[in-house]
């Protein structure tokens, strides 16, 4: 397979909010293709690109792409795009997936960035838990079951239905589990009866730390891998490198769901 | 007088005697004393019922949850409030019944509304009135929206009949609330339907000492038939 870095030398992404997005690329000097060459552009909200966006098909030889899809609608650092470079001899390279908002870095401060980032996955290869990222779907089709779940007129979900959108009104509701690592630096334990009469209501909620792959988004569910917990993200923060926007670590506050929420369904691969 | 048995305190057939239950053996067996508690509980049989016996799906609504009498097994939790349980799990989407701050009026003259006073008998009359809600929990707002409609959709339909079947002078669906964020773990909405409930509650006071006592002479003639003995 050819290493995407020696096609494409540099990927830019300037926010546009109002005409969209402008994404420009540069090829490697020495890359030697058989012409003409056909450019497209794509998006993910998955770490692996396993579900890609069509943005811009069949650009022809351009070195930039507009995004005036306006499916990108906020900083947050949920969505990455890549161009797909088709040769003359039908030959497919893909490049690496460059994040919204991120600018170019000196190598020494992304080497120092990688170091830091090392050490804080062998911290938490000793002391985290494995566990399981489901993304919320933002942005997705609704077949015929999904379609269904959400009301016709104002397009908002009406059910929470396992195994169809989970609520969420986009078919299959969250992407495939991505593995990750934690540890919970702090939790607590409520179990006290609700003052309006809604129950016990059981709250456990933990701050945990984990390193800045995969990038978490509120809403999103984790997943510990074999005690069974799934949380919800409340809220998120992360450090990053000074002077650039790479995430070293990344906080966030987690909600234990109920056992009886259809979340529950999603199934996760168990470890061995 | 005859003696209780020896065991008869620890006689399992024997049970509590509350002021409900005692109220109730001397009544009518199909009589049901209406007090705040009994009327929220028929809501809540009522809603058991209802639910028990038309399916969401039935009723034409898409969510999949549906209610099971056995809360091990059930989809849609449905529970009186403030009921701390630890047997089943936290339960979402859930149905919570409660009554609210229930006021008295006594519209008649000492809560007098007749009695007998051959049986030494007076009759007292209140009226009460009290708020039921029912709340709904559930994620995302519009299956709060459609469970909570589901719910009262049973009420609006039949709250004619259940005050005449129950007696209840006033039985009234009043108001479903604007959904409300509760802050849990997901995001999860909280719709209430309020409703209210008027009803009569009574009490017979029976006293012995205000019975109408046999009145009867004795008149005295041993005086006058033996009148030297009395000297």
């Amino acid at each position: 397979m050819t290493d995407a870095r020696k096609v494409f030398k540099t990927i830019n992404i300037i926010p546009d909010w109002v005409n969209g997005h402008f994404v420009q690329w540069q090829l490697d000097p020495f890359f030697n293709g058989v012409r003409p060459y056909n450019f497209s552009l794509e998006a993910t909200e998955t770490t692996d690109f396993s579900v890609p966006i069509p943005i811009k098909e069949n650009l022809g030889e351009v070195f930039y792409a507009i995004d005036d899809t306006h499916m990108k609608q906020s900083w947050a650092p949920n969505y990455s795009y890549r161009v797909i470079l088709r040769t003359g001899d039908g030959t497919k390279y893909s490049s690496f997936p460059v994040l919204f908002g991120s600018t170019r870095h000196e190598q020494r401060k992304f080497a120092m960035a990688a170091e830091i980032i090392r050490k804080e996955i062998l911290l938490n290869r000793y002391v985290g838990t494995q566990a399981w990222l489901l993304r919320r779907k933002s942005y997705g089709g609704q077949n015929k079951k999904t379609s269904f779940n959400i009301d016709p007129v104002s397009g908002v979900p009406i059910t929470d239905t396992k195994d169809e959108d989970y609520g969420v009104g986009i078919d299959e509701g969250y992407y495939a589990p991505v593995p990750c690592v934690f540890y919970i630096e702090q939790s607590t334990q409520d179990k006290q009866m609700d003052p309006h009469g809604m129950g016990v209501k059981e709250n456990y909620s933990a701050t945990i730390r984990m390193p800045g792959y995969p990038i978490l988004e509120v809403r999103d569910v984790l997943c510990e891998a074999t005690d069974g917990y799934r949380y919800s993200i409340q809220a998120r923060s992360s450090k990053q490198f000074p002077g650039t926007n790479i995430t070293l670590t990344q906080k966030a506050t987690l909600n234990l769901i109920p056992p009886s929420d259809t979340i529950y369904a999603i199934p996760i691969p168990i470890p061995l | 007088m005859i003696d209780p048995p020896a065991d008869f305190c620890n006689s399992p057939d024997i049970a509590y005697v509350s002021p409900e239950t005692r109220e109730l053996e001397e009544r009518d067996e199909r009589v049901m004393v209406l007090t705040p508690w009994t009327v929220q509980n028929i809501c809540y049989e009522i809603l058991k019922n209802y639910m028990t016996h038309n399916s969401p799906q039935s009723q034409g609504y898409r969510f999949s949850q549906k209610y099971d009498p056995d809360e091990l097994k059930t989809g849609i939790g449905l529970e009186i409030a403030y009921h701390y349980k630890d047997s089943v799990i936290q339960r979402r989407p859930s149905i919570y019944v409660a009554r609210g701050d229930t006021s008295f009026t006594f519209p008649s003259i000492n809560q007098m509304v007749g009695g007998n006073n051959r049986e030494s008998e007076t009759d007292r009359f209140g009226m009460l009135t009290m708020p039921i809600d029912i709340s709904v929990v559930a994620t995302n707002v519009g299956f709060a929206e459609q469970l909570a409609e589901y719910v009262f959709k049973i009420f609006f339909r039949y709250q004619e009949v259940i005050k005449n079947d129950f007696c209840i002078r006033q039985f009234k669906l009043v108001n479903l609330t604007a959904p409300m964020l509760y802050l849990e773990s997901k995001d999860h909405f909280v719709v209430t339907v309020q409703m209210q409930a008027v009803f009569d509650m009574g009490a017979v006071i029976k006293g012995d000492h205000l019975k109408l006592k046999t009145i009867a002479y004795t008149v005295f003639t041993s005086c006058h038939e033996s009148p030297l003995l009395q000297q």
